[in-house]
C-alpha cells in the first residue's frame, strides 16, 4: 500500500468524513425503505448514488490517490459496525463502489476535479456497483427490461446524487472556512486571488 | 473455542471465503443449511445475546422478503417453463421462479448471518491491530482510521442534538421535505465539526510521538493460533457440506448460466 | 548573561511564523529562553498566537500545518526544522484544550500503550510505566475503562498521564482547564503543581487567566495581538507594573506602595510593556456595581491586557485603604494576601473585601412564573435522570442552573424547552399545560440556545439566518428586513450580515445563535452553557446583551459552571445533583453553604468569596469572631425577601 503522499492528518480527516457519512446514511436508509415500499427495487436505485457521495467528497477535498476508495471502504466498515447495514459484505460492496470512482480519478492522473470529472466518478461507482450487484444480489433473475431500466437510473443517480450533490456539499463546507489548509481550500483561494 | 478470542484477520478471511463460495449457490438448500449452521456456531461460541442478534437480523429478513417478492413477480422470460404454483391477480408464480426466489432470499440471509458472526464478536481495535500485525497495514493508516472511528459515538450524539436544534429552528413548521436539502443541512455542521476535531486529534497523535515509521513495538500481540485455522476449516467445511447435502437431495444445479 | 546550551530547555530566537505567504504572521519576532526545570506561564489575549507558540515548541509546526517559519527554535538542543514530525514530541509533550479530540484509541490502557509504542518501548516494560503514570494522576482505577466514559477532568488527567508515561523533559499545557468546570480545573492545577514539584521536567502553561498558576510559577510571558512579546519576567513584577500604571492613570502619581521587586525589572522591562490598562479587572472591582449591571455594550479587549491574579487586584484595593503591611511583596494568592494584611486590620480588610462583593441590586422575582415544572421525572431506561424536580421561571429573571456533569442539567433544559417529554409531573407554560399548546406557539415563546452554535445554523448568511423563522411564519418581507436590521444592530453583527455564519468568530457565532432565538420575540430563553468555548471578552458581551433583555422582561435560564457569572448576573440559582434540586435561592446564600455541600455539588465559590472565607478563617485563628453583621444589608434583605416569597 502506498501512502507516501498522505499525512496522518489527511487519513484522520478522511476517516472522520467516512464516520459522519456512515451516521448520516441512517437518514437515507429510512428514506430508501419508504421509496422501495412505493416503487419496488427501482425506489432503491433512485437513491443509490448517495452511497458513493463520501468518495466524491473525500477525493474532492483531499485530492490524493486512494481517497475515493479508502473513504468508501471505511464508511462501509463503520456502517457495518453501527449495525444498520448488510454486514461485512457491504465492505466488499463499498470497495467495489470506491474502486469505480477511484478509476475515474486515476484516469485523470489525479489532476482534474472539475464538475465533469466528479460526475463521471459518480457514474464510475454506479457502473462498478451495478456489475457487482448483478452477480451478488441476483439481478440475474429479474427481467431484462427492468435490469436495464435500473442500470440507467443508477447511472443518473450516481452522476447527480454523488457527483453534483457531493460537490455542492464540499463547496459549502469550503465556504465555512474549515478547509483552508486542504487542497480544495488552497485552490479556492488561488481562484479567488486570480484576476477576473 | 471462543469467537471473540480468534484472530480477527483470519476470522474475516473465513467469512469472506464462505461468502464467495455461497455466491455460486442457486438452490435454496445450500444457503439454508449454511444459515442454520452459522447461527448455531454464533450462538454456541460467540457469547452473543439472542435479543441483540435478532434485532440486528430482522432488517435483513425484511430485505430478503423484498428480494424474493421482486424475483417472483418479475421473473425473466427466458426461464425454462415450469409448473404454476400460484395465481396472484395478473401474476403467475411458477415453481422455478419460487425456487430461485427462495435461494436468493436465503442467500442474503446466510450472508447476513455470517456478517453478524463477525461484527458481534470482533473488537475494532483488535481488528486494526491484527491488520497491522498480520496483513502489514501501515500504522499510519490503521491508527488514522481508529482515530476517526473514536468520533463515532460523539457524531451520533451530535447528530441527535443537531436534529433537535433544527427542530427548534423550524419553529413547529414542517421541515423541508426535500431529502437533499436535509442532507445538506445535516452534513455541513457535522462535517465542519468533524474536520476540526480530526485536525486536532492528528496534532495530538503527533505530539504523542507518533511518526510515519512502519516499525513499532506492540503492547498487545494478536497472534494466529491453531484455533484460528480450525475455525476457518470449520466454516468452509460447513459450506462445502451444505453443497454436498443439496446435491444428495437432488438440487444439483450450481450455476446455469443465468446472466 | 550567557548560559550553557545544555542548561536550556527552549531557545527561541527571532521566531516568526505565518500560515500563508501574504498573510500577517501569527508570531512575530519572539525571542526568549527557558531554563531546564523552570515553570513558565504564557498569557495573552485571543489571537496573540499563544497556542501557535505551544505547537512550535513541540515540533508540530512547521511540519503539520505547512507553516512558514523564520528564526530559530531549539528544543532541548534540537532544531525543530531538522527534526522529523513526531520526533521532538518524544521529549516535549502537550496536553491540549479540547478533551474530546486528544485520543485515538477507545480504552485508557490502549491510549497509553499507543504512546509507549510510539517510543518503541519494549512491551514487557509497558505495564509498569502505564501503572506509574496512571497512579501519578490518580486514575489507577480506570486503566481498563473506556475513555468516553471518563469526565472532562478525568480525560485531561489521562492526557497528562499519556505524556508522563513518555517521560518528557518538557511538558506543555495548552489551555488545559479552559473547558473544565471550576472544580475539575482546580483539581487539575494542583495536580500539575504537585507533579512539577516532584518531577524533573520543564513546564510551560498557556492559559488566559493566572489564578491557580501565577502563585507558584517562576516566570510569566505575556503575548500581545500580532504575536509579539509584551512581558518576560517574574509574575509578581508584571502585576506590580500593571497596578502601578493603573494607579498612575487614576491619581497622576506613582504610589509609595510599589515595592522593590517592580522597580528592579522596572527599567528595561517597563519599556516593553505597552501602556497596561485596567481592562482585565473584574467588573466588581473596576466599576461601581450598578454601572456594571446596566451597561449594555461590553468593553472591547484592550491591547496587551491580560487578567491579573484576583489576590493582586484585591491587594491593590486594600493597600489604597492602608490595610496592607508596607514593604511586603505583592500577594498573588489568597494565602499570601491574608499574610500581607497589617496585623489587627483583619476585620477592616474583611469589611473592605465584602464591600467589593456588594452586588448590583438583584431583581426581585416578580409575579407568577411563566414556566413551571412540577415534580418533573425523566427516565432513560432504568436510570432516573430527573427525580421529582420543581423549577419555576419568573418573568424578567435570570435563573442559573448549576451542578456536576451528568446531574441532569441539560435534560432539565430539554424538558423546560418542551423538547423532551417528562415521564412524570407536569410542565405549565403561562399557567397552561404544555400539551395544550401547539408546537408553533411553544416555539414562539421559548427559545433554546444549544451549546454548539453551529448546530442551530440553517442558512447561508447571517441575515438569512435571522430572517429564517420570520419567513417561515409568513411575516411580510419588508417587516422582516426591518426586524433583521434591528437585531443585527443590537447584537453587533451588522458588519457581517452577508457572511457565512460559520466564518464568524466564536463570540459572533454565539451572539447570532442567541439573536436567531429572539427573532420571534420569545419571552423565555433557555441557554445550555452558552459561554462554553468563549473567551472572557465574548462571555462579557453575551452576558451584557442578555442582561439588558432580562431587564426588559425576558426570562433566561442559564446552564453554567461559571460561578463568577452566576454571582454577577443570576437572580436565582438552582443546583441539581443526581437529578434532584438540592438548592434553590439567590447566589449569596449559595456561597454561604458549607464547603462540604459545595464540594458535593462540584461548585467553587467565586474568587472574592473564597478570599472572604480565608479572611474569616484567619480571624478565627486570631480568636476574633468574623460575624455576619458586616454583610451588606442589601443581601440580607434579599434573602429575607426570597424566604418570604417561598
Amino acid at each position: 500500500m502506498k501512502l507516501s503522499g498522505w499525512k496522518l492528518r489527511d487519513i484522520v480527516v478522511m476517516s472522520s468524513l467516512s464516520v459522519v457519512f456512515a451516521v448520516v446514511y441512517l437518514l437515507f436508509l429510512q428514506i430508501g425503505v419508504v421509496l422501495t415500499g412505493f416503487m419496488g427495487p427501482m425506489g432503491y436505485e433512485v437513491l443509490f448514488g448517495i452511497w458513493f457521495i463520501v468518495s466524491i467528497i473525500a477525493a474532492y477535498i483531499l485530492r490524493k490517490p486512494g481517497a475515493a476508495l479508502l473513504s468508501e471502504v471505511v464508511a462501509g466498515a463503520v456502517e457495518v459496525l453501527i449495525g444498520n447495514a448488510v454486514g461485512p459484505i457491504l465492505i466488499l460492496s463499498a470497495f467495489v463502489q470506491g474502486l469505480g470512482a477511484e478509476a475515474v480519478f486515476a484516469a485523470t492522473r489525479y489532476r482534474s476535479y472539475s464538475v465533469r470529472t466528479l460526475m463521471l466518478a459518480g457514474i464510475g461507482s454506479a457502473v462498478f456497483s451495478f456489475v457487482w450487484g448483478y452477480f451478488r444480489s441476483g439481478f440475474a433473475a429479474l427481467s431484462w427490461d427492468l435490469v436495464l431500466a435500473m442500470f440507467v437510473v443508477r447511472l443518473v443517480s450516481g452522476a447527480l446524487l454523488a457527483g453534483l450533490l457531493g460537490r455542492w456539499i464540499a463547496d459549502s463546507l469550503a465556504r465555512t472556512g474549515v478547509l483552508r489548509s486542504f487542497p480544495i481550500g488552497k485552490e479556492r483561494r488561488a481562484r479567488h486571488d486570480a484576476p477576473a | 473455542m471462543d469467537l471473540r478470542e480468534l484472530n480477527p484477520a483470519v476470522k474475516g478471511l473465513a467469512v469472506i471465503l464462505c461468502v464467495l463460495l455461497l455466491s455460486f449457490a442457486l438452490n435454496p438448500v445450500t444457503p439454508l443449511l449454511t444459515l442454520a449452521a452459522t447461527v448455531i456456531v454464533t450462538w454456541s461460541f460467540g457469547r452473543v445475546s439472542w435479543g441483540r442478534w435478532l434485532l440486528l437480523f430482522a432488517p435483513f429478513l425484511l430485505a430478503a422478503c423484498s428480494y424474493m417478492a421482486a424475483t417472483v413477480l418479475f421473473p425473466r422470460e427466458s426461464m425454462a417453463p415450469s409448473p404454476v404454483l400460484l395465481q396472484l391477480g395478473g401474476f403467475e408464480v411458477t415453481r422455478a421462479a419460487a425456487e430461485l426466489a427462495a435461494s436468493l432470499g436465503l442467500r442474503v440471509l446466510a450472508f447476513s448471518a455470517l456478517s453478524l458472526l463477525f461484527i458481534l464478536t470482533t473488537d475494532p481495535t483488535r481488528l486494526m491491530l491484527s491488520l497491522m500485525q498480520q496483513c502489514r497495514m501501515p500504522p499510519k493508516l490503521a491508527y488514522g482510521i481508529l482515530a476517526g472511528y473514536q468520533f463515532l459515538p460523539l457524531m451520533q450524539e451530535e447528530f441527535r442534538i443537531l436534529r433537535t436544534a433544527q427542530r427548534v429552528r423550524d419553529g413547529g413548521f414542517r421541515r423541508s421535505r426535500n431529502p437533499l436539502l436535509q442532507l445538506h443541512r445535516t452534513a455541513i455542521p457535522l462535517l465542519a465539526g468533524a474536520i476540526r476535531k480530526a485536525e486536532r486529534v492528528s496534532a495530538a497523535m503527533v505530539s504523542k510521538g507518533f511518526t510515519d515509521s512502519p516499525y513499532r513495538t506492540f503492547y498487545k500481540r494478536v497472534r494466529v493460533t491453531a484455533a484460528d485455522w480450525l475455525f476457518l476449516a470449520l466454516m468452509v467445511g460447513i459450506v462445502l457440506l451444505s453443497y454436498l447435502a443439496a446435491w444428495r437431495l437432488g438440487y444439483t444445479r450450481l450455476y446455469n448460466g443465468e446472466l | 548573561m550567557t548560559r550553557r546550551p545544555d542548561e536550556l530547555a527552549v531557545e527561541v530566537d527571532g521566531l516568526r511564523l505565518a500560515f500563508e505567504e501574504e498573510e500577517e504572521p501569527v508570531l512575530n519576532g519572539l525571542t526568549f529562553e527557558v531554563k531546564k526545570g523552570e515553570a513558565v506561564l504564557v498569557m495573552g489575549p485571543s489571537g496573540s498566537g499563544k497556542s501557535t507558540l505551544a505547537f512550535c515548541l513541540n515540533g508540530i509546526y512547521p511540519h503539520a500545518a505547512e507553516a512558514l517559519l523564520d528564526g530559530r527554535v531549539r528544543i532541548l538542543g534540537q532544531d525543530v526544522r531538522e527534526a522529523q514530525p513526531g520526533e521532538l514530541a518524544r521529549k516535549a509533550g502537550v496536553v491540549f484544550q479540547d478533551f474530546d479530540s486528544q485520543f485515538c484509541m477507545g480504552k485508557v490502557e490502549d491510549e497509553l500503550a499507543f504512546c509507549l509504542e510510539n517510543l518503541s518501548v519494549p512491551p514487557e516494560q509497558m505495564d509498569a510505566r502505564m501503572d506509574k503514570a496512571l497512579a501519578q494522576v490518580g486514575l489507577q482505577a480506570h486503566r481498563r475503562s473506556a475513555i468516553r466514559e471518563l469526565s472532562g477532568g478525568q480525560k485531561q488527567k489521562l492526557a497528562l498521564a499519556c505524556i508522563l508515561a513518555m517521560r518528557p523533559e518538557l511538558l506543555i499545557l495548552d489551555e488545559p482547564v479552559s473547558n473544565l468546570d471550576p472544580f475539575a480545573a482546580e483539581s487539575f492545577r494542583s495536580l500539575v503543581r504537585e507533579l512539577h514539584a516532584r518531577g524533573a521536567f520543564t513546564l510551560l502553561v498557556v492559559d488566559h487567566q493566572p489564578d491557580g498558576w501565577a502563585g507558584w510559577m517562576s516566570r510569566l510571558l505575556v503575548m500581545e495581538p500580532g504575536g509579539t512579546l509584551a512581558y518576560d519576567g517574574d509574575p509578581r513584577g508584571y502585576a506590580e507594573l500593571r497596578l502601578a500604571a493603573a494607579d498612575k492613570e487614576a491619581n497622576g502619581s506613582v504610589p509609595a506602595r510599589q515595592s522593590g521587586a517592580a522597580a528592579e525589572i522596572g527599567g528595561e522591562e517597563a519599556a516593553r510593556v505597552e501602556r497596561p490598562e485596567r481592562g482585565a479587572l473584574p467588573d466588581a472591582v473596576r466599576t461601581p456595581a450598578p454601572l456594571a449591571a446596566i451597561r449594555t455594550s461590553a468593553p472591547s479587549p484592550p491591547a496587551a491586557a491580560v487578567a491579573l491574579p484576583l489576590a493582586a487586584e484585591t491587594a491593590a484595593h486594600l493597600a489604597a485603604r492602608g490595610l496592607l503591611a508596607p514593604g511586603r511583596p505583592l500577594p498573588l494568592t489568597g494565602e499570601e494576601l491574608v499574610r500581607a494584611i497589617v496585623p489587627g486590620c483583619l476585620p477592616a480588610a474583611l469589611e473592605a473585601v465584602r464591600g467589593l462583593c456588594a452586588q448590583r441590586s438583584r431583581r426581585q422575582p416578580a409575579g407568577e412564573p411563566v414556566l413551571r415544572l412540577e415534580q418533573g421525572v425523566l427516565r432513560r431506561g432504568r436510570r432516573v435522570i430527573l427525580d421529582g424536580v420543581n423549577a419555576a421561571v419568573r418573568r424578567g429573571e435570570l435563573l442559573a442552573v448549576a451542578g456536576p456533569n451528568g446531574a441532569g442539567k441539560s435534560t432539565l433544559a430539554g424538558v423546560l424547552g418542551g423538547l423532551l417529554r417528562p415521564d412524570g409531573g407536569r410542565l405549565l407554560l403561562e399557567g397552561r399545560p404544555l400539551a395544550r399548546w401547539s408546537e408553533r406557539e411553544v416555539r414562539r415563546r421559548i427559545g433554546v440556545v444549544f451549546q454548539n452554535p453551529e448546530h442551530q445554523f440553517v442558512a447561508e448568511s447571517v441575515e438569512a439566518e435571522l430572517a429564517y423563522s420570520r419567513n417561515r411564519r409568513g411575516v411580510p418581507a419588508a417587516q422582516t428586513a426591518r426586524e433583521v436590521d434591528a437585531m443585527l444592530e443590537a447584537f453587533r453583527l451588522a458588519g457581517r450580515r452577508a457572511e457565512s455564519p460559520y466564518r464568524l468568530s466564536q463570540g459572533q457565532k454565539r451572539r447570532l445563535s442567541v439573536a436567531s432565538m429572539l427573532m420571534d420575540e420569545q419571552s423565555i430563553l433557555l441557554c445550555d452553557e452558552p459561554t462554553f468555548g468563549q473567551d472572557r471578552h465574548g462571555t462579557e458581551q453575551l452576558m451584557a446583551l442578555l442582561n439588558e433583555r432580562v431587564r426588559q422582561g425576558l426570562s433566561v435560564v442559564l446552564i453554567t459552571h461559571d460561578m463568577e457569572l452566576i454571582h454577577r448576573y443570576a437572580d436565582r440559582v438552582l443546583v441539581l445533583v443526581e437529578g434532584s434540586v438540592v438548592f434553590d435561592g439567590p447566589p449569596p446564600s449559595l456561597w454561604d453553604e458549607t464547603d462540604g455541600f459545595l464540594a458535593s455539588a462540584h461548585l467553587v465559590r467565586p474568587g472574592l468569596f473564597s478570599l472572604i472565607r480565608l479572611l474569616e478563617a484567619a480571624m478565627r485563628e486570631n480568636g476574633q469572631e468574623p460575624g455576619g453583621g458586616a454583610r451588606p444589608d442589601e443581601q440580607l434583605r434579599e434573602v429575607a425577601a426570597w424566604t418570604c416569597a417561598n
